[in-house]
Parts: structure tokens; C-alpha cells; sequence
């Protein structure tokens, strides 16, 4: 019995064994898993690629770039999985059959190497980089022109998004953090005119169809403004100034979330994007005009 | 075996006799403070499995708590510092001890016939300085307690981003304080470990191999220990000098991580100004990238190593793998800044990084095709270390391409820091190293104890493992794909509490408990086996390579003073015309040409002419294939060497 053991190969028969129970648990699993996770909403419950809804052109293209390489890295994937299990089988410990003795250094064997080498570097590679950059000069580089879009300062703090309109002047007020105080999260200079007029908020009203810039700074550690329906997000930091830019398509009331750990509040740093029509967004402004 | 006796006594009469240092006697000298690579390799490997058993328990824990937030298992602070502690245990603690620390350590010498590290004292600090690292970090779960309550770690993640780890109050309860000096102490000492293991390993594979192990007949273990060691030493050091930066400011009240005007507790933080946070993110993935390399390339150079001996055929393109690995880590070192593609970098650095990040696919592509080249036409058994091997391939294949979607600096802007990422990095630094170090485990268990491990045990683990851990983190996937950001202690968003984001968080606990189960098998399986497993023989998975040449567990410098002179490549398996299926490199140079094609095990091809009856075995040795009688430098060993076996 323990000579049996150790003689090299014993394992392959105790593998078909284990391989066959293997598959029956994942058949069981299957069963299993589809009946009790699914719950009241099976159909929604076992969907794969459930993403949040989109609201804008630019999360589509971001979307495209996924389910792009979605496509490429799945054919790759089938390819190596079907080859491997197909070695697996076919190359099973072969009584009187010796493997084929090659070191895979003949030229062929190389020009397939480079080939592969060469396929995957410009077929996948740079046709994705390619792509995706395109995408991506699109969603963070390019943005609108001062004048058409709206202007909107983002100040992140543990564990709240502030947010602020330059008001009817058009100009920002100018702030200090001497002058952080709880009903004054921005520090404004009340002695600075231009900031009497600033719209401060807790949830991000845009009108709809409109493009709108976010200015972000923090207050104390880094937050990243994760905003999924539009597919976008932007770590902010303190001692920096980063910037969006997004144009919604949809009304509605979508969630903004924090994506980068600032702390024990992390997971309740909930903003909310309001995308309204322009009359909503001209009502809801004159409305908290000081 | 009878083979590998005799390829033992090859050896014994072909060098000369070296003692390096004599073998200690007393309990301490030769089990605790030993200078014995052997022991020392076995050391990080044992540090290793603690740590993994310490580091699976808390993800177990947080694992659960996420299924079943109602339930308050863990507290939000509880649940940051746990998810950072099981982060560092394991990044650091397993993934680099112990393919690198623990089997680098073990086998690197021995497969290339020394008898121990270039510098054993310095071996030997290395991992007390590393086990020293793990008793600083494991303090950290202890030191994190003001009057009112306890906090088990700092929760700053295991990326630990200033300002979230330099200013104290920044983090709830006590976790910014202590735990957080801890984690960055921890830190600073493993890289400092790190840093003299890595100069020890180049040293030992340029200066130590034997006569006739040049570099291109090292098994591919060995380049992959080699080209990891040098990461190490490229890598750490940028580590070691951030986690001082961080440390300075910490407590000496420098700036380099920390801007000014900081309005942190409600008062606004006077003591730093002018620091920059992107500054330690680019230290941290100056290191943190190579560091994934460090983790997996071991387990790369095994699973070649593996598939080669079980599937009885030399690697595939071996050159080509050798090469694949150096490119690898070559361009490790330059696509730190794709985890940085939203930190406020200009987003058309991404580019570059998009680019560079893609180039990786090619060398990685080629590794992949030589791994089923390998199995192509060859002759499988199916023993537990290539279940492990071909566990590792399809690991390394499913979290390689997941890692394309989030090279994608578009795609990346959505994927970034949601469980997407969580999913991807698990699925290749985690498992497929982790699946490598079962491997490595299994396979030279027999070499390290000198007993074999039960492969019932092995393959139930294997099987329960591989399902359980495709059950955790492909879910894991699809939740980053709807958006759900990473380290959430609960559930407050609407987009967050959709049945699917529910029934997946469960079925990913109910997949971590199966894996933990499967673990248990493993961990009976080893300390029933050290003590009653069947006594191992030399050489029992009929390898090629230096290891198994000698008594299992191996004398104390492991040749028992007679250095091996090699004399064939690493993958000499089913070489027509041989007398058993495989050819050990101390075997005689001219084996093949004593074995005529009856006796010989492997036929040799038919349709061959009478001159080309012999075929010609790799470079080194094809000089002396069509020659006389001249064998190859003092190797001269016995002509009728391991005709035995057919």
C-alpha cells in the first residue's frame, strides 16, 4: 500500500477520482448556489454585468473599452483554458507511449514565440491602448471651454462632500482655513465681496446637458470623488487641486461615492448628484441665493 | 531508488571534497540560531504558514462581516485595521517569505550544487530580522487602546497613503497612533531583511554554482529566485527609504508626505507644511509593483520547473523563458504609475504607463504558449505538485487578463479602487503565488522532512481549494463591476444594497469558508506527514535537477562534501535512446551512448538514420555527441551509470 504511494505517477489515479468528485461539487455547487442566492429576484440576482445605469455619452465610451477587452482577454482565456484542459485529457500518463521529446527550440518553435509575440503586442495590445487612450483624452483631458460649462468647487472633508457655486458674480469668494468653522466649511472671508453671493450646498444640483467642471481640493486626507453612473472618478488631495468634468444626460438622483480610504467614515461618505432641467437648476439657484 | 543512488555515487567520485563549516551540534545551534541554508529555508517556511493561517483567519473574519454586516462582528475602525493587518501579514509575511525566503532558500543551493549561501551569518540575519519584522507588526494588533476602547491595528490599508498615515488624528480611536508606528517599523525591518537576502541570493547563484552549471543549464527555479532577488534589491530599498520619510514625519515633525493648512480634528494641523501625498504613492508603487513580481515570478519559474518533470518533457522554449522573466521584471519597473491613474497625476502620464503596463502581456503570453507547449504530446501524471503547477497556470492566466481591463487607463477610471481591482490582485499576487507555494510545498516536503505527505490529503485540498477561491474572487469581479468601491466597513449607499451585491457578498463568504475548511486538510496533512509519512525516497517524483540527487532530508552540506560536476540541462526528460525517462544533470555526459536502443527505455524514432540514432542532447553537451570517448572536463563517472532502471 505505501509502496504504492510512492511509486511516481500513483497520484494520476487517485487525480481521475478526485477530478470526477470535483466536478460534481461544482454541478452541486451550481444547484445549490442558484437556488439559495437568488433569492425573490433570481433573475437579478445571478446578473453578471450589472453596471450602474449611465448618464452620459462619455461612461458609454468608457464602457465600450471594457467590454472591448472584455471580447479580447475572453478569446485569449477559452483559448488557454481549452488548451489546458485538452493536454489534460488527451496527455493523461500514456502506457508505452513516451512523450515527444522536444526542447521547443527549433525555428519554428521560435517563429511561433515571436509570432505570438508579435500578434499580441500589436493585434491586442496596442489596438486597446490605442482605443482606450482615445477614451480616456476624451473623459479626463479634454475638457469644455470655460465659458460654456459650469463651475463647482468641491471641498472634501471626513466624511462630507461640500460643494460651491460661484453665485450670480461669477466669481468665487476667497477663502482661509483660519476660517473653518461648522456653519462655514469652506472658510470664506466674509471681508472678500466676491464670496457673499457663493451658493454653498450638500448635494450636487447640475442642470442637464450641460457640461459641468468640478474643482476639488481636500481639507485633511485624500478622498477620490467616485461618481458611477457617469463611470468617473478623481482622487482628491489635499495640498493639490484636481478637476472633472462631466455633461449628464439623464435626470435623476444618483449617488456619489468615496473611492480612495480616508478613514472610519469611509464607507458613509455619500454624496448625492441631483441632474435636473435648466428651469429646475435656475429655480433651485435663485432659491439659495443669499 | 536505485537511480538516484547511483547518481549519487556519480558524483561521489567525480569532485573533490570541500567543508565549508562543520555540522553544529546541540539543539539551538542546529535548529534555532543555524547558519544551515536548509534550516533557515525551513524557518521562513514555517514563518510563512503561521502567517498565512494568521491572515486567512482575518479575512475570514471581515469575509463574514461583510455577508452579514447586521450581525456588528466588527466595528468600522475594527474592520480597517483587520483588513490593513491581513493586507500586510500577507503581502509581506507569505507572498515574499516564502517562495523567495523559504524554497529559494532550501533549493537554490542545492540546485546548483553548493553546499550553502555565499554568506550563511548574513542568511541568518536576514530571517531574524524578518521574524523580528512579524513580531513588530503582530504587536500592532495589541498597542491600539485608549480608555475607552481597543482598536486591532492601523487602518490606513496596506498601502498605508499619507495623509491617512502620518497625522494620528486622522484615524479613529488609537489606530493612527501606535498600531500605525508599528505597521511603519514592521515595514522598515522586512525591507532591511529583504535587502540582505537579495545581495545573498545574486552572490550565491553568480559565485557558487559547480563545475558545469553554467547559467543556461540552471533549472528555471533558479532564474526565477535570481531575477526576484535582484528585483528585491532594486525595489526595497526605495520602500525602506519611504517608510523612514514616513516615519520622520510621524514623529520628528518633517514634511515630506504632509501639505500644509491640513484641517484635521477641528483645529488646523500647524505642524506640517509643504509635504506632497503623491510623493509616498510613488515611493510605495516604485516598490508596490515590482513587489508582485516578487511574489509571483518564483511561482512562475516553479510552474515551469513542475510541468516540465510531471509532464515527463522538457520546458518548452526554455531560452524563451529565461529571457520572458527578465522581461518581466525589467518592465516591472516601469508601470508603478497605473495604480496611480486617478491620484492627480496628469492624465496623459497614463498613457505611458497604459502602454508599458500592455507590454507585460507579451512576455507573459510567451510564458503561457511554452506552458502548454510543454504539455503538448507529453506524458502527464498527475501527482499533487503538478495539480498545484496547473492550478498556478490557470490562476496566473484569469488574474493576468483581469489586469488588462484595469491597464485600460479609460476603463481604469471606473475600475479603479473597487473590489475589480480587489478581485484582480487576489486572483494573481494572491492565489496563483499562494497556488505556487503549494506547489513548492508539496513537491520538495519529501526533500525538506524526508517524508512524503499524503496525496489523498493533497489532492482533496487541492480540489477544494482551487473551486473555493474561483467561488471568492471571480464575484469579486463582477461586484467591482457595478461599482462597489474597496474597503467599505457597511453597506450605506442605494447602488450598494441590490439583492445581486448581497447574494454575491455571500456567495464569496461562503466560498472563503470552504477555502479556510480545505486549509485545515492541508495543515492535518503536513504535521500528520512530518512525523508518520512514508519515508521518502531520493529522488521520488523522478526529477532531474541537483535536489534529488541526494538523500532526502539531505547531510548537513547537502553533498556530503563532494561538490556534483553537472553535465546535461535541467529538463532532460524522455530523451530517445535513454535508459529511464528522464537523464539527472550529474548523470554521465555520455549516457545516451552506452545504452543501445534496445535496452533503453525511451525508443529512440524509427525513421532515423544509423548517425543520427543518437539525438543530440542540448548545447553545452552537443559539442562531444559525435566525438570519441572524450567525456567532458573531470566528470568522467561510471559508463554503466543508472542503465538500471529498464
Amino acid at each position: 500500500m505505501i509502496r504504492s504511494r510512492l511509486e511516481p505517477g500513483a497520484g494520476t489515479r487517485t487525480f481521475r477520482r478526485y477530478a470526477a468528485a470535483a466536478l460534481g461539487l461544482l454541478a452541486l455547487l451550481a444547484v445549490a448556489g442558484g437556488t439559495a442566492y437568488a433569492g425573490d429576484e433570481p433573475a437579478k440576482a445571478i446578473g453578471l454585468f450589472e453596471f450602474p445605469e449611465i448618464i452620459s455619452e462619455e461612461a458609454k465610451k468608457i464602457d465600450s473599452i471594457f467590454w472591448l477587452v472584455l471580447y479580447l482577454t475572453g478569446a485569449a482565456f477559452v483559448a488557454v483554458a481549452v488548451g489546458l484542459t485538452w493536454c489534460c485529457l488527451v496527455y493523461r500518463k500514456r502506457e508505452g507511449v513516451p512523450a515527444f521529446y522536444t526542447h521547443g527550440s527549433s525555428k519554428a518553435a521560435l517563429g511561433v514565440t515571436l509570432t505570438l509575440a508579435v500578434l499580441v503586442f500589436l493585434g491586442v495590445d496596442m489596438n486597446v491602448v490605442r482605443a482606450s487612450n482615445a477614451v480616456a483624452k476624451e473623459v479626463q483631458a479634454n475638457f469644455p471651454t470655460e465659458d460654456e460649462a459650469i463651475h463647482i468647487k468641491v471641498l472634501a472633508q471626513q466624511f462630507v462632500w461640500n460643494l460651491r457655486w460661484a453665485g450670480k458674480n461669477g466669481i468665487f469668494g476667497r477663502t482661509d482655513p483660519k476660517f473653518y468653522r461648522e456653519d462655514n466649511q469652506f472658510g470664506l472671508d466674509e471681508e472678500d465681496q466676491n464670496g457673499w453671493d457663493d451658493v454653498v450646498a450638500g448635494s450636487l444640483v447640475v442642470p442637464v446637458d450641460t457640461p459641468v467642471i468640478l474643482e476639488m481640493e481636500s481639507k485633511d486626507v485624500i478622498h477620490s470623488f467616485f461618481l458611477p453612473n457617469l463611470r468617473i472618478k478623481q482622487d482628491v488631495v489635499p495640498g493639490m487641486t484636481t478637476r472633472l468634468w462631466f455633461k449628464a444626460t439623464k435626470t435623476g438622483e444618483y449617488e456619489i461615492a468615496c473611492a480612495e480610504l480616508c478613514g472610519l467614515g469611509h464607507y458613509q461618505m455619500r454624496g448625492l448628484l441631483r441632474v435636473v432641467t435648466q428651469e429646475e437648476y435656475d429655480q433651485w439657484m435663485a432659491s439659495r441665493a443669499p | 531508488m536505485s537511480d538516484s543512488a547511483h547518481a549519487a555515487e556519480a558524483h561521489t567520485e567525480t569532485a573533490h571534497a570541500v567543508h565549508r563549516h562543520p555540522a553544529p551540534t546541540g539543539f539551538i545551534a542546529k535548529y534555532v540560531f543555524s547558519v544551515d541554508h536548509k534550516v533557515i529555508g525551513k524557518q521562513y517556511w514555517f514563518l510563512a504558514l503561521f502567517a498565512s493561517f494568521m491572515g486567512m483567519a482575518l479575512s475570514l473574519w471581515f469575509r463574514w462581516h461583510l455577508a452579514y454586516p447586521e450581525q456588528g462582528l466588527l466595528t468600522p475602525e475594527g474592520y480597517l485595521a483587520i483588513l490593513t493587518m491581513h493586507g500586510t501579514i500577507m503581502v509581506f509575511m507569505v507572498l515574499t517569505t516564502a517562495p523567495q525566503g523559504g524554497f529559494g532558500n532550501y533549493a537554490l543551493p542545492i540546485q546548483i550544487g553548493a553546499e550553502d549561501m555565499a554568506f550563511p551569518r548574513l542568511n541568518m540575519l536576514s530571517f531574524w530580522l524578518t521574524l523580528l519584522s512579524l513580531i513588530i507588526l503582530l504587536a500592532a494588533f495589541f498597542v491600539g487602546y485608549d480608555a475607552k476602547n481597543w482598536v486591532p491595528g492601523p487602518g490606513s490599508g496596506w498601502t498605508g497613503y499619507a495623509p491617512l498615515s502620518v497625522v494620528e488624528k486622522a484615524q479613529a480611536g488609537k489606530s493612527g497612533a501606535w498600531p500605525q508606528t508599528m505597521w511603519v517599523l514592521s515595514i522598515a525591518v522586512f525591507c532591511l531583511a529583504s535587502l540582505i537576502a537579495s545581495i545573498n541570493f545574486i552572490v550565491t547563484t553568480l559565485d557558487l554554482r559547480c563545475k558545469g552549471m553554467t547559467l543556461m543549464r540552471m533549472p528555471l527555479t533558479v532564474w526565477a529566485w535570481f531575477v526576484t532577488a535582484i528585483i528585491s534589491l532594486l525595489a526595497f530599498g526605495v520602500l525602506l527609504a519611504g517608510g523612514l520619510l514616513l516615519l520622520l514625519d510621524r514623529h520628528l515633525g518633517t514634511s515630506f508626505f504632509v501639505p500644509g493648512n491640513l484641517f484635521i480634528d477641528n483645529r488646523v494641523v500647524t505642524e506640517h507644511t509643504g509635504g506632497s501625498p503623491l510623493l509616498w504613492q510613488h515611493l510605495f508603487w516604485f516598490f508596490g509593483h515590482p513587489e508582485v513580481y516578487i511574489a509571483i515570478l518564483p511561482g512562475m519559474g516553479l510552474a515551469s520547473h513542475l510541468l516540465a518533470n510531471f509532464a515527463r518533457k522538457p520546458i518548452f522554449g526554455y531560452a524563451a523563458m529565461v529571457y520572458a522573466i527578465f522581461a518581466i521584471a525589467l518592465l516591472g519597473f516601469f508601470v508603478w504609475g497605473h495604480h496611480m491613474f486617478q491620484s492627480g497625476m496628469h492624465p496623459m502620464t497614463a498613457v505611458v504607463f497604459s502602454v508599458l503596463t500592455m507590454i507585460i502581456g507579451v512576455p507573459s503570453a510567451i510564458k503561457t504558449f511554452n506552458w502548454l507547449g510543454t504539455l503538448w504530446n507529453s506524458k502527464i501524471r498527475f501527482d499533487s505538485p503538478m495539480l498545484y503547477a496547473l492550478g498556478f497556470v490557470s490562476l496566473f492566466v484569469t488574474g493576468g487578463l483581469g489586469g488588462i481591463f484595469l491597464g485600460q487607463n479609460a476603463a481604469d477610471v471606473y475600475f479603479h479602487d473597487t473590489y475589480f481591482v480587489v478581485g484582480h490582485f487576489h486572483m494573481i499576487m494572491g492565489v496563483a503565488a499562494i497556488f505556487g507555494i503549494f506547489a513548492g510545498s508539496v513537491y520538495w516536503f519529501p526533500k525538506m522532512f524526508g517524508r512524503m505527505m499524503n496525496e489523498r490529503m493533497s489532492q482533496i485540498h487541492f480540489f477544494a481549494t482551487f473551486i473555493g477561491v474561483y467561488l471568492i474572487f471571480v464575484p469579486m469581479h463582477f461586484v467591482g463591476l457595478d461599482g462597489h468601491p474597496r474597503r467599505y466597513a457597511g453597506f450605506e449607499f442605494a447602488f450598494l444594497k441590490t439583492p445581486e451585491m448581497i447574494a454575491w457578498h455571500k456567495v464569496m463568504t461562503h466560498g472563503a469558508i470552504m477555502t479556510a475548511v480545505a486549509q485545515l486538510v492541508l495543515l492535518v496533512n503536513i504535521f500528520y506527514s512530518l512525523f508518520n509519512g512514508p519515508k521518502a525516497p531520493a529522488n521520488p517524483w523522478e526529477a532531474t535537477s541537483l535536489e534529488w540527487g541526494i538523500p532526502s532530508p539531505p547531510p548537513h552540506d547537502n553533498f556530503a562534501g563532494v561538490i556534483p560536476v553537472v553535465n546535461h540541462g535541467p529538463y532532460e526528460y524522455s530523451v530517445p535512446g535513454a535508459p529511464r525517462d528522464f537523464i539527472m544533470q550529474t548523470d554521465a555526459p555520455d549516457i545516451l551512448r552506452h545504452s543501445s536502443s534496445q535496452t533503453a527505455h525511451i525508443p529512440v524514432p524509427t525513421n532515423t538514420s544509423a548517425s543520427e540514432k543518437f539525438p543530440t542532447l542540448p548545447p553545452e553537451s552537443s559539442s562531444d555527441a559525435g566525438g570519441s570517448s572524450g567525456a567532458a572536463g573531470g566528470g568522467s563517472a561510471p559508463s554503466d551509470s543508472g542503465s538500471t532502471h529498464a
